[in-house]
């Protein structure tokens, strides 16, 4: 008697279920430190393109200007 | 909202020169501390504008992280959403005290993508968090006056020309990157 409420209890019977709590790297799909290292930046960037501030929305051109 | 945030009192400690696995020309070091909070003490943070030919690295830290190879990627995780943008902000208020010294500055930012170092898994390179938040900052309150804006969602890098520096701003752009990139592509 006293194993089978062990088990059951080892098992969860009697409870709500619910998945263990995801860390925010499982969150956000992160991978393995080792598997990074190897990313060659000159590959990866496929042009320079100036970026148009002042066709920005509102949001951006409102705000007031550091320089 | 982002008119109300103030930079913190920062300080200039010092100029330093590179040791022999440095890839820069010099830096600029400053120090700034956070306020505490209900939750967290005062941190120091230091800032590093590191100088490469005319285009200068921004980088910081928090400096009890100063010994970790880590610190650029580490998620200090005590701030809330305005106490990071004040960080920021504080951050960008060094490009003007680099301008006064070199007004032909050009200045660059590359987003350091986050590690857990418990699970040891990171986040992607590409378009990470850091990078998305300095570019939303940076697009609000750098105007297109001194500087033509350029980014890498690729490298998580923003560039910005100073537009004295040369005549054709892609151009200097595109030096600028292959300059950086023999420096720091791996």
């Amino acid at each position: 008697m006293g194993s089978f409420i062990q088990t059951a209890v080892s098992r969860g019977v009697g409870r709500k279920m619910s998945s263990p709590k995801k860390s925010k790297a499982e969150r956000l799909g992160w991978r393995p430190m080792s598997e990074q290292k190897r990313i060659s930046f000159r590959g990866i960037i496929r042009e320079v393109r100036s970026t148009d501030v002042s066709q920005l929305p509102e949001r951006y051109t409102a705000c007031p200007k550091l320089l | 909202m982002l008119d109300n945030i103030q930079p913190y009192k920062y300080q200039f400690v010092q100029k330093a020169s590179p040791s022999p696995n440095d890839a820069f020309d010099r830096a600029y070091i400053y120090k700034f501390f956070t306020e505490r909070t209900d939750t967290c003490q005062s941190l120091k943070y230091i800032i590093r504008v590191e100088q490469h030919d005319n285009v200068f690295a921004l980088k910081f830290y928090a400096a009890r992280d100063r010994k970790n190879e880590n610190k650029y990627h580490r998620i200090v995780n005590v701030h809330n959403y305005l106490g990071t943008l004040r960080l920021l902000v504080t951050c960008l208020a060094i490009v003007p005290e680099i301008l006064n010294i070199y007004p032909h500055a050009s200045f660059v930012v590359n987003g350091a993508n986050s590690r857990d170092l418990r699970t040891r898994t990171e986040e992607d390179v590409c378009n990470n968090q850091r990078f998305r938040i300095y570019k939303e900052l940076t697009l609000r309150k750098i105007s297109d006056k001194l500087f033509e804006h350029f980014y890498f969602d690729e490298a998580s890098s923003y560039l910005l020309v100073n537009r004295t520096s040369a005549s054709d701003m892609v151009a200097e752009a595109e030096r600028l990157k292959n300059l950086l990139l023999d420096i720091y592509d791996i």
